[in-house]
């Protein structure tokens, strides 16, 4: 990747000003939101081949769209707003919850861990299916995605008061459904 | 308790890190975003060389007109320069005739009782514009800018650069009019693309029916075949006009007009406009605005587009350390009198939305149902004025669920929350108009509540659905969110008119 001599520590705002009319910009926006993108998509998708496809699919909106993003702090959100509506026409058509665990490739597992991990996954999985959408779309906002409460906010169209409530009662009811689980 | 909290979270975040993206995927997706930059962004490498170009070639044209007008006569040189002027086109700009390509009647289909018009198609060198009129519905529903595409014809999608959309009233020269209820006749939608291929001469234009038509489903699709005829060959060419910048500029409140460009035609007059103002949240549609000419005439302005797609328009700009924001707008009027001498513009009727801020909470009743009331007494600065909150009620009410590419439904006898007001004091030279109120625990975005007038208060309000599914606390928060205020004017700006 040449990133020349573009300073790191720039904010996604500045990049993404920059990235108008220097192409390194958007290639240092693209390595620091990859990983992110593409657990979120692979959240949605559950399908290391889909997940690429969905991924592919987002930064070249986000490419295309970049000059009409307005810079007020909120790459993040705008980026996942555009990750959001991809992954949205792919999920309507598939089951609402993939199992995330047996579709992880090869690589990614770690066979001495394998066994502890999964089962615990699954079972994480399995309460997770009895979530509605919407919930469960805010818990891969903030855990698949790593976005701040403000930032889901944005997407979702609250305050991120109203988000971080949301948030914490979700982990609370997660908590509770957890406990049951495990009696 | 905690421990578990954590231990939970910590396995939340193991779950949804397990998967990343392999390296190989890393670099062939980078690759492919760097071709895809390189290719729309031809024109950015060179800037240096362009200006040289332009500078040379605005002195060859200097040169030119020197050496015609020493060999020709004025009177020649006019009319080459006239006719220079004739290319411009009003909404598109100076055209290249030689190879701009246009659409020489409207096309017309009609799906389920909608009536899609393309009006105006023209393709030049340097962009493709198209104006689109929609007919016959009764409301536009979950219409997006992006369902109209336009396609060259071996199928490749031109890239949109703005979609700008309007309603077109009844003909009225009054604010009062414009009733939120009343039915609007047409809607209209302009489009830029990229350009079209030279050598092409047609085009595809498609629309995604849904939310448009009737019963349409996300993936009923309209497609509308645009013949294109070479500008040059075409028999109505530009007609004599008018064309100027008077940069002449108005102060509403904390935000400014610019009165960017002025087309004066024999059939219409064209205003670019441009609204400078600190938050982007603060855009503002003007009710009314009218030329007047030094004779007193009056001329409204016709539908007028507004641009939707808020991320293109609003375009920040940073000057001496202070941000604001530019937004774009173009009105159309009536052809003006030739006599003209001095035009003012009034706008009346400025409606800026403002971040009301404030939150307040109540406890809710055990098992709510229609006619509960909850009562509460606490004041809020809000926008400069001061609201009283009276009550909290429980309402049956109908919402409309319109979930994003999905055709709306509407469901009645929703139990709702609406909140009553009394209005203390109203803001400074403006009356509170609607109050979005929003809340952690309320319904999915895409679920639309319909909002209540409140005739004590004079205010609009947006209720809540009440989803106790959702709620998880008998003590629950009601955020404010955006206010809009409005303020009647009306404001004036004035400039001379060039001589023809």
């Amino acid at each position: 990747m040449d990133t020349g001599a573009l300073d790191r520590s720039l904010s996604d705002d500045e990049l993404a000003i920059a990235a108008r009319s220097d192409r390194r910009a958007f290639e240092l926006l693209y390595f620091r939101y990859l990983d992110r993108v593409y657990r979120y998509a692979f959240s949605k998708a559950a399908d290391p081949t889909m997940a690429e496809e969905l991924t592919s699919s987002i930064f070249l909106d986000a490419l295309e769209g970049l000059n009409r993003y307005k810079p007020r702090g909120t790459f993040a959100a705008w980026l996942f707003t555009i990750a959001r509506c991809r992954c949205a026409d792919y999920h309507r058509n598939s089951a609402p919850l993939p199992l995330i665990v047996e579709s992880l490739p090869a690589h990614e597992r770690h066979p001495e861990e394998e066994n502890d991990h999964q089962a615990l996954f699954l079972q994480l999985e399995k309460i997770l299916k009895t979530l509605p959408k919407e919930e469960l779309d805010l818990l891969r906002l903030r855990y698949a995605a790593d976005l701040s409460h403000a930032e889901i906010g944005r997407i979702i169209g609250k305050s991120e008061s109203a988000t971080k409530m949301a948030m914490s009662r979700l982990i609370r009811r997660l908590r509770g459904l957890w406990e049951v689980e495990n009696e | 308790m905690n421990d578990d909290a954590a231990m939970l979270e910590a396995l939340l975040i193991g779950y949804f890190h397990a998967a990343s993206p392999s390296d190989g995927f890393a670099r062939n997706l980078e690759s492919r975003l760097v071709a895809a930059y390189s290719e729309s962004h031809p024109t950015l490498r060179y800037p240096r060389r362009s200006a040289i170009r332009l500078r040379m070639a605005v002195v060859g044209i200097l040169i030119a007109l020197g050496i015609g007008l020493a060999i020709i006569g004025p009177d020649r040189v006019w009319a080459a320069v006239q006719q220079f002027w004739q290319r411009y086109i009003p909404g598109i700009g100076l055209v290249d005739e030689t190879n701009t390509r246009i659409l020489a009647e409207p096309v017309v289909h009609t799906e389920a009782g909608v009536t899609f018009v393309v009006q105006e198609f023209v393709a030049t060198a340097k962009d493709t514009s198209m104006l689109m009129v929609i007919r016959g519905l009764s409301e536009i529903g979950v219409f997006a800018p992006e369902s109209v595409r336009v396609l060259s014809p071996d199928g490749r999608r031109i890239r949109m650069y703005t979609a700008t959309f309007g309603r077109i009233w009844p003909a009225c020269g009054s604010v009062d009019c414009q009733e939120p209820d009343e039915e609007p006749l047409d809607y209209r939608l302009g489009y830029v693309f990229d350009p079209l291929p030279s050598d092409v001469h047609s085009a595809m234009v498609t629309v995604n029916l849904a939310g448009l038509v009737p019963g349409a489903e996300w993936s009923d699709r309209l497609e509308l075949e645009i013949p294109l005829t070479r500008l040059a060959e075409a028999d109505d060419t530009p007609f004599n006009q008018l064309i100027y910048s008077p940069d002449a500029s108005l102060s509403i409140g904390d935000m400014n007009l610019t009165v960017t460009n002025v087309v004066q035609a024999e059939d219409r007059t064209v205003l670019d406009v441009t609204w400078s103002m600190p938050r982007p949240e603060a855009v503002a549609q003007a009710a009314g605005v009218t030329l007047v000419d030094d004779q007193g005439r009056r001329y409204t302005s016709l539908p007028r587009t507004v641009d939707l797609d808020e991320n293109f328009a609003v375009i920040a700009t940073e000057s001496l350390g202070s941000r604001r924001y530019l937004i774009n707008e173009r009105w159309v009027f009536e052809a003006l009198a030739v006599d003209t001498r001095t035009l003012t513009l009034e706008i009346e009727g400025m409606r800026p939305r403002a971040d009301a801020g404030g939150s307040f909470e109540f406890d809710l009743p055990a098992h709510p149902r229609d006619g509960d009331l909850v009562p509460i007494d606490e004041t809020l600065n809000v926008a400069g004025g001061v609201l009283r909150l009276v009550s909290v009620r429980f309402v049956q009410g109908a919402v409309v669920i319109a979930p994003r590419n999905e055709t709306p439904t509407s469901l009645d006898d929703q139990l709702l929350i609406e909140v009553d007001f009394d209005v203390v004091e109203q803001p400074p030279d403006g009356m509170y108009e609607d109050i979005m109120l929003e809340a952690g625990w309320s319904a999915p975005s895409w679920i639309y509540p319909d909002p209540v007038y409140s005739e004590s208060a004079g205010i609009r309000v947006l209720r809540l659905v009440y989803d106790p599914d959702r709620i998880w606390s008998e003590h629950v928060r009601i955020h404010f969110g955006e206010v809009t205020v409005y303020h009647e004017g009306p404001w004036t700006l004035s400039w001379d008119v060039p001589g023809r």
